[in-house]
């Protein structure tokens, strides 16, 4: 199947780019369209004849790199087709310089890879490609804040992908394969040092660029100061990314129960921190740690319903993210500032398109039911037995509520005269209403795919947790919460701390287990 | 005084950690055994498949050309960032000028002159015979990129910056860049897959030989010296002179 | 001495890079310290792939030869240059860092930038 060298189509229009830059907005939109008819190509493979597994250049498996397209790769494609349409109709009147659109083509063919890769050092490469890029995307309009928030970025991610390096050397030593599914094979049942040190090593390496908290401390600065279009791009599909790389090492490796940990971690501080951050784009940034949590739990359990869940769960928040931070983006230009009073003091300002999918989108990000995360909540928390860990992410969600509501009057419509469908029509609101379709027909969607899932006995717990999150808020904690924590670990020497000290943590729960 | 105590148990935290991490991956690594033959696929079936001799570049223009396509987008988004923020930054501050520059003095000229030919012609062949002994593209072209800072260093930055200018710079990079994309599209329109070697593998040893490797490697060597230099360029243009 | 090779070495200077990352302040000397750290798994790559007395992996037509492991070389070349890539995009923008605040500080800088937005934030209110 050559049509799972997808990559190389934006490589190719990259350079085109390179060579006719004035017409740079006009080549990425062809591409991306392009590139969604590939993706429909493959889709309609997948559901005729099953998986799709291809070598490059036709040689065999141990010595060649691999390609594979299974239902990972159906949703995130689908994920990366809609955001680059949304992401390229929303650029569309902005004149960015072509150099922008280079990088955006690189950047879409090196997520194209990663959804792909099924080759371990093709992994590492094309992640460093995509350090390279969203650093470069996060620098891009060369503000100071912005230039040491990506060096932060690049620093962190260096040290990560070197520990993962070092990982896949280890590993390359002892099977002689770089292959996932040969090394899987021969790995099967065996929890020897080799194993131990090298998937602790892997797991650190993506955790961070995955967004955990204690590993990726660069994630809060980059999403709340990049500009809005990158910060969509990077919470859609950058971390996101390493999740998949996750996903896959799970099914490799012994590593269950250290990513359990690490998801209750990461859920409860991130949820802990998102509520006391007072401003649009860092409350997302925050709840981010918290919400690839569900992940790492749905992957710690290492049940099926639980990784599809997981992985549903990542999709689903990969497209609210985005739709968050391109309308908050707009919001914040109308307004002039981030900060929550200041947003639900102006909200007359915003245009009526923006503030409803604000709204749609921080519903959803909550747990409301029938909108996204939602479905991939539901068959998690279906897989979860112990008494602990449900209680752990009831919490998480919690936490989720309580750090949106004081968000939800920017979407109540004050004045009579905007009504929410006399908005003009630009590009603009095009590409909020290109993210708003998926996320209003997600469970369809999901169902056609063939994933069964039964919404009606599962209304009744998160709907608790929504209401009790509500009531929380209005009733105690209003005005209790007014302060920060502490915010010396977003520093860059404590998050290199946190991060090698979160190796050996690592490393001591694969080893104990 | 609390600043300087909280900057002291950060150190001692970072000395701890490190050490804890130093401790955990020497323990590990010493129970490393010995491991069954890795890579004998690649010795034994390397020329056959591919017609180099060189199994290195055997693998990385051939096996694994897909990871050598990302290493050389990685090199060109160097030189991009590099030379798209660079103008940014003002530089040829006056401060700097205290410092004499190289080219002023004779001893550096007359050996930059002597040498630069010299390390040009090693650096070609290693380019050209990339599938025959140790060298390839990325080597030569880094190379070949030092040989021309040994020529700017003997006659300053602006002169060798006259015949390689930005414009010349830029065309020559994309003529590589494209090339390079442009080669692996290819294959398909002769049957083959893409990114699979669609020239004939000719006989081992020989300097025509093993399909399109040395077509890729000289590419690669004029990307990588054109890139090298673009960069250096820049950041001699923002010193003032080497 | 067995135990002394370039794994442990290379493990060793991983250390050692992680250090100057956390312990100095210098911008410049924390990319040297990313520069080691990345230079230094190369090392343990390489080595991994050695055996002793192997021969570079050239085929000459000699029988009864060991060649050394090809495919580590042929991956360190790519990491090779994503580390200068690193290196030369990093340095680049501490070059814009310093040219505004003409220091390499880490932490002066952080702490001038966390003004600055303060500022930018009181101006907005």
């Amino acid at each position: 199947m050559n049509q799972l060298l997808l990559p190389v189509l934006f490589f190719t229009t990259g350079s085109l780019v390179l060579l006719w830059p004035r017409y740079a907005r006009l080549i990425t939109l062809v591409a991306v369209l392009l590139s969604g008819a590939l993706v429909a190509v493959l889709t309609t493979h997948f559901f005729v004849y099953g998986p799709i597994s291809y070598t490059i250049g036709g040689w065999p498996d141990e010595i060649g790199i691999e390609l594979y397209f299974d239902t990972i790769g159906l949703y995130f494609s689908a994920l990366t087709v809609v955001l680059g349409l949304a992401v390229s109709l929303y650029l569309w009147s902005r004149h960015m310089q072509s150099h922008f659109y280079l990088l955006l083509n690189f950047f879409f063919g090196s997520i194209y890879t990663l959804i792909f890769a099924y080759d371990l050092f093709n992994i590492f490469v094309a992640m460093e490609f995509l350090t390279l890029l969203a650093f470069l995307l996060i620098g891009y309009p060369r503000r100071p804040y912005q230039i040491w928030t990506s060096l932060k970025y690049l620093i962190l991610s260096a040290i990560g992908m070197g520990l993962y390096l070092l990982g896949v050397a280890v590993l390359y030593y002892h099977t002689g394969a770089l292959n996932l599914g040969i090394i899987a094979e021969l790995i099967a049942g065996e929890y020897e040092m080799w194993v131990i040190v090298s998937s602790a090593l892997m797991v650190t390496g993506m955790a961070v660029r995955a967004g955990i908290f204690l590993f990726s401390m660069w994630l809060p600065d980059a999403y709340s100061f990049s500009s809005p279009v990158v910060a969509a791009l990077l919470a859609g599909l950058s971390t996101k990314m390493a999740g998949i790389i996750l996903i896959r090492l799970a099914a490799a490796f012994p590593i269950d129960f250290s990513l359990l940990i690490l998801g209750c971690i990461t859920g409860v501080l991130g949820g802990l921190y998102a509520i006391f951050s007072h401003d649009l784009r860092r409350i997302i940034s925050f709840s981010a740690f918290a919400q690839i949590g569900y992940l790492l739990i749905g992957l710690g359990g290492s049940r099926e319903a639980g990784i599809t869940g997981g992985m549903l769960h990542l999709v689903a928040h990969g497209l609210i993210t985005s739709l968050l931070f391109l309308a908050g983006g707009t919001a914040i230009a109308a307004v002039g500032g981030g900060s929550v009073s200041l947003l639900n003091a102006k909200r007359a300002v915003i245009s009526p398109l923006a503030r409803l999918s604000l709204l749609i989108g921080l519903l959803a990000l909550s747990g409301f039911p029938w909108l996204p995360p939602f479905v991939g909540r539901v068959l998690l928390s279906g897989s979860i037995e112990a008494g602990w860990l449900q209680a752990v992410v009831s919490l998480i969600s919690l936490t989720g509520v309580i750090a949106i509501v004081r968000l939800l009057p920017v979407g109540y419509i004050s004045d009579r005269n905007s009504s929410l469908f006399s908005c003009d029509l630009s590009l603009e609101s095009l590409s909020f209403v290109l993210l708003l379709l998926p996320i209003i027909f997600f469970v369809p969607l999901v169902r056609m795919t063939g994933i069964e899932i039964d919404l009606g006995i599962n209304l009744i717990k998160p709907s608790m947790i929504l209401i009790s999150g509500i009531l929380l808020w209005h009733l105690v904690l209003k005005e209790r919460i007014t302060g920060t924590l502490p915010k010396g670990i977003l520093q860059l020497e404590w998050a290199i701390i946190t991060l090698v000290a979160g190796f050996s943590i690592i490393y001591l729960m694969i080893a104990l287990l | 005084m609390i600043a300087g105590k909280r900057l002291t148990a950060q150190k001692t935290i970072a000395v701890i950690v490190a050490l804890v991490f130093l401790l955990v991956v020497l323990f590990s690594f010493s129970f490393i055994g010995k491991r069954p033959g890795a890579g004998e696929e690649f010795i034994r079936q390397g020329v056959e498949d591919t017609g180099a001799v060189n199994i290195v570049a055997a693998i990385y223009l051939n096996y694994r050309l897909f990871d050598t396509i990302f290493e050389i987008l990685v090199f060109a988004l160097a030189v991009i960032g590099v030379r798209f923020h660079l103008h940014a930054v003002k530089g040829k501050r006056p401060a700097l000028k205290e410092t004499p520059f190289l080219s002023e003095s004779n001893v550096v000229r007359v050996a930059g002159d002597l040498l630069a030919p010299v390390v040009a012609l090693i650096s070609l062949f290693l380019i050209v015979t990339g599938h025959l002994t140790p060298g390839g593209g990325f080597s030569g072209g880094a190379l070949l990129g030092t040989g021309i800072l040994l020529l700017a260093v003997a006659r300053g930055g602006e002169q060798v910056g006259r015949s390689l200018n930005d414009n010349v710079v830029d065309r020559l990079e994309q003529i590589f860049f494209v090339g390079i994309i442009a080669l692996s599209l290819l294959p398909p329109l002769f049957g083959r897959p893409l990114l699979a070697n669609f020239l004939p593998l000719g006989e081992p040893g020989h300097l025509l030989s093993s399909g399109w490797i040395p077509l890729y490697n000289l590419l690669i060597g004029g990307k990588v010296f054109i890139g090298i230099w673009a960069m250096i360029y820049c950041f001699i243009r923002h010193r003032g002179d080497v | 001495m067995e135990w002394i090779n370039g794994v442990t070495i290379g493990v060793v200077l991983f250390v050692i890079g992680l250090l100057t990352l956390m312990l100095r302040r210098d911008l410049i000397v924390k990319l040297l310290g990313l520069g080691l750290l990345n230079t230094s798994v190369i090392l343990v790559l390489i080595s991994l792939g050695y055996y002793t007395r192997g021969v570079a992996p050239i085929i000459t037509g000699k029988p009864e030869q060991i060649y050394i492991d090809p495919l580590p070389q042929a991956l360190v070349l790519s990491a090779i240059v994503i580390n200068l890539a690193i290196l030369a995009l990093s340095l680049v923008f501490v070059m814009i860092l310093m040219e505004r605040y003409h220091t390499t500080d880490s932490v002066k800088i952080a702490q001038q930038i966390e003004y600055e937005r303060s500022q930018e934030q009181a101006h907005i209110r």
